[in-house]
């Protein structure tokens, strides 16, 4: 190998190691830092949800199925019970996972502000109240004022509707009505998905708004429980419980990602385990390549830069690591040489 | 403002002002966005002021006086610009609302803004540990003074001079009014050249994209000439309080609001348990107890009452209007015929009413040429919204709660048929540089929102508290002590200095505090040029001796 096949060998290791230190050193003081919101605007930490959300790629639906896929979440979370009889109070049809999830926001809070019999059974009352204003918007036909104030389009509609064009979108979305088109070119039917799946994100994320609302007022009401004393006593405990609850496994593939980055973006500058690191390095852009490949019979990815068919830069940079893992560049200037040389001493470092 | 627009007749209005604007823009009337290289749809206030990102670098400070005003500039400022590493305020119950905002509006809190940052801020619970904490960390760069009226000068003089002392410079930006009394408001400007350190102090309306468009249109000369320009700032604090709404429990032994007003708040528990026996403390900050520690806004020796906290800003808006004059004369009366003992009692006047007279164009020449500035703040009645009405014989320009411009044209005998207010216009060139209003024509097609320039990333109109919090870092940033307050030979200052430094706020301070005397001691009262001159000892009669004292 010539010197300079060498040094841009090292130059590459460098660069990739930056690129993925830097991503990763970013999302971790994101997750420091916790949300902000200032005058130039909000900011959440890092959360791979959405890039496995809306991940069209096989490893992203396997993914999906561990933590959960948004569209069956939103169905489970918008479709009422069926009404046993006339007589059905609104409370008890709200849908299940939502009952589920109020239930037991009901319960976080009551233990957080330590809740006696009294405010539990008030606690009862509010949510049932808010259960019967919720099922009220997801079945009823009529326009009422709430419709008329909407700032979008679809928010005029009444919330049956919605939700029927959101499942009528899902089913184009999983059985693609014009396959035939594949013969001709699969770019038509690409174009085509890639709107229902805007379609179905936009009717999806609409409707998980207006149902917040609900929450909010869930929450308001339950914030007037607590007396100004139980109030008091929770100062120091940390932030009251949220509606949402954190997704465990989420959770843990975001830390595992954000430190995974940092870890060995660091590696492959410093030249530790620089093989390792590499191969490493190489298996994560696999995943994101199979989250998200730009195969044409695929919705493309919003916000590519560019075009790409099959090959895109994840692929590129996974081959360059996968190239510089075969190489023994952490010994020719890193941290590995130092190693090699408490091991095996001074032998020369192997091409 | 004005009193019989109907909705339509306002939108009118809007689209008027913003047809004006960029008619103006267009034709090279309004230089100054002319020359910032932008089209007014894109200016930003950054562009508009002439300052830059410091993104990276942001200037560490402190913040003292953690109450109502410093929630809001807590939650309005850009951490990118300015970090508070430390916040200080004795009252417990200010320091909680601090880290945790308000539910609603600007107070975000710094937790919202920080996020978990917001752990690492250090907590400052009396003056003695904020002054400490300027002489031991010399990370700190400025100080955010948002206390009451009376402590202004104190803390702003002790800070820059802790500056000078450690060899760092601390520079200020302290909340309006300047200070308590015009020889404290002279003193700062002096220490501030002394330790050579910024002083800004924070009249918002110096970096509104809104103002700042209308006094180009008024610059212009589209109203033609004016001749009186009435503001007003009305509040109604007459209905019940009901003490459901106090936040913690409420104390017995000290006077409680009888009516919702935001200037006579509750006096809970966690406060006066805090400081209700710490009197000798609080004498030496001027209250006499935690009454007025706590409602300073209400008492003379603590505050400067409505034409200090309201009339201020607005006066100092309307002599931008008139080209940065300062007033000839003022008379006014003010009462206070609502509020009493057992009646949220103060000694401040709940109704004001000064009448100023401003010098117009051509005041050299003819001493009859004079603009009559007519403010009024009232705590009864809180139908017209605040603001301020510019008439001139021309068209009339209404600037209404910092949020909406109106632009209405005079109507001209047997030219237009539908009445004023309903008449569309724009604006034509007449000649080679006077540019007039025109009615009824459309040539501009649809009107620009020049107005949305103000309108931030959420769809909110700022006000100019972050525009005024960015500016004053970055010229902190710029800042080059040793050069300090040098003059070029043209008599400017050779280093940029914020829109709002001492010497400008000097002058709002006086047009506030003079009314006051003037309607005192029921006279008409002269202004003289040597008040206005930092350099002068000469003060208003309004000047009395400060319960404060300043090293």
């Amino acid at each position: 190998m010539n010197k300079l096949t060498a040094f841009f060998l090292l130059l590459l290791r460098l660069a990739i190691g930056w690129h993925f230190a830097a991503e990763g050193y970013h999302k971790l003081k994101g997750y420091w830092e916790g949300p902000t919101e200032t005058v130039v605007g909000k900011s959440k930490p890092f959360s791979s949800a959405g890039y496995f959300r809306e991940g069209t790629g096989p490893l992203a639906k396997y993914i999906r199925k561990e933590i959960g896929d948004p569209d069956d979440e939103a169905l489970r979370l918008l479709t009422p019970e069926p009404a046993e009889s006339p007589n059905t109070p609104l409370h008890a049809r709200t849908p299940s996972l939502l009952a589920q999830e109020w239930a037991d926001y009901v319960r976080r809070f009551g233990a957080y502000y330590g809740f006696d019999d009294e405010q539990r059974k008030k606690a009862e009352e509010v949510l049932m109240k808010v259960e019967d204003a919720a099922v009220r918007w997801l079945t009823s036909r009529e326009i009422t004022d709430k419709n008329f104030q909407a700032q979008t389009q679809e928010g005029r509609l009444p919330a049956p509707v919605r939700l029927e064009q959101y499942k009528q979108k899902l089913e184009e979305l999983a059985e693609p009505k014009y396959s035939h088109l594949e013969p001709i070119g699969s770019d038509a039917e690409s174009a085509r998905l890639h709107n229902i799946k805007a379609e179905v994100v936009r009717l999806r994320v609409g409707l998980l708004n207006d149902l917040d609302e609900y929450t909010q007022d869930l929450r308001k009401e339950l914030e007037k429980i607590p007396t100004p004393e139980q109030k008091k006593a929770v100062q120091d405990k940390g932030p009251p419980p949220q509606p949402a609850k954190e997704n465990e496994k989420q959770k843990w593939i975001d830390l595992a990602t954000m430190y995974g980055l940092t870890i060995l973006g660091a590696c492959l500058i410093l030249g530790l385990f620089t093989r390792l690191s590499c191969l490493l390095a190489a298996g994560f852009l696999l995943m994101t390549y199979l989250c998200m490949p730009p195969f044409p019979w695929l919705p493309s990815a919003p916000n590519n830069e560019g075009y790409y068919l099959f090959i895109n830069k994840n692929v590129i940079e996974m081959l360059a690591l996968l190239a510089l893992a075969t190489t023994a560049s952490g010994r020719w200037l890193g941290l590995d040489a130092l190693i090699h040389w408490m091991f095996f001493g001074s032998r020369r470092p192997a091409p | 403002m004005a009193l019989d627009i109907t909705p339509e007749q306002r939108a009118i209005g809007k689209a008027n002002f913003n047809r004006t604007a960029d008619g103006l823009t267009r034709r090279g009337f309004m230089k100054s966005l002319v020359a910032s290289g932008a089209a007014v749809a894109v200016a930003t206030p950054a562009a508009y002021y002439g300052y830059k990102s410091i993104e990276g670098k942001p200037v560490k400070a402190v913040l003292i006086g953690c109450g109502d005003e410093g929630g809001v500039l807590v939650g309005e400022h850009n951490p990118n610009y300015l970090e508070f590493v430390a916040v200080c305020d004795i009252r417990p119950s200010n320091m909680q609302r601090i880290f945790n905002g308000e539910p609603v509006g600007l107070r975000k809190g710094l937790k919202k803004v920080y996020g978990n940052r917001a752990n690492n801020i250090k907590k400052l619970d009396s003056y003695d540990a904020f002054t400490d904490e300027l002489r031991k960390n010399k990370d700190i760069e400025a100080v955010v003074i948002a206390l009451p009226l009376c402590m202004h000068a104190k803390a702003a003089i002790d800070a820059m001079k802790i500056g000078k002392d450690r060899g760092k410079p601390i520079h200020v930006l302290t909340e309006k009014l300047m200070a308590w009394n015009i020889q404290q408001c002279k003193q700062m400007i002096r220490t501030a050249k002394e330790c050579s350190s910024i002083l800004s102090v924070g009249h918002q309306r110096h970096y509104s994209m809104l103002y700042a468009h209308a006094v180009e249109v008024v610059n212009a000369g589209v109203l033609g000439d004016i001749r009186h320009i009435r503001a007003l700032w009305h509040r109604n604090f007459t209905w019940p309080f009901d003490p459901k709404t106090a936040k913690d429990a409420m104390v017995p032994d000290v006077p409680q609001p009888k009516f919702r007003d935001g200037w006579f708040p509750p006096i809970t528990r966690t406060d006066y348990d805090a400081l209700h026996d710490k009197t000798d403390m609080l004498k030496k900050y001027g209250f006499d107890n935690i009454e007025q520690l706590i409602r300073w806004r209400l008492y003379q020796a603590t505050g400067g009452g409505l034409m200090a906290e309201l009339g201020s800003h607005q006066l100092d808006a309307c002599s931008i209007f008139l080209g940065h004059v300062h007033p000839l004369a003022v008379s006014g009366v003010g009462v206070r015929s609502f509020f009493g003992p057992g009646r949220n009692d103060r000694d401040i006047d709940d109704h004001v009413f000064a009448t100023y007279e401003f010098p117009g164009k051509n005041h050299a020449k003819d001493k009859n040429d004079v603009v009559i500035v007519t403010y009024s703040s009232i705590s009864t009645n809180a139908f017209e919204n605040y603001g301020e009405c510019i008439m001139g014989d021309r068209g009339t320009l209404i600037v209404e709660k910092e949020e909406s411009v109106m632009l209405f044209p005079e109507n001209e005998p047997g030219k237009v048929k539908t009445p004023p207010r309903g008449t569309e216009v724009s604006v034509r060139a007449k000649g080679k540089d006077e540019p007039v209003l025109e009615s009824g024509s459309t040539w501009g097609g649809p009107a620009a929102s020049v107005t949305g320039t103000a309108v931030g990333p959420a769809g909110r109109i700022s006000r100019g508290y972050t525009e005024e919090m960015e500016d004053f870092a970055y010229c902190v940033r710029l800042w080059d002590p040793k050069l300090g307050y040098a003059k070029d030979p043209d008599g400017k200052y050779k280093q940029r200095l914020t829109r709002c430094h001492g010497e400008i706020a000097l002058v709002d301070a006086i047009v506030a505090l003079t009314a006051n005397y003037a309607m005192h001691t029921h006279q008409r009262v002269e202004f003289k040029p040597a008040w206005f001159d930092a350099d002068s000892p000469d003060v208003p009669p309004s000047d009395q001796k400060a319960k404060v004292e300043v090293a």
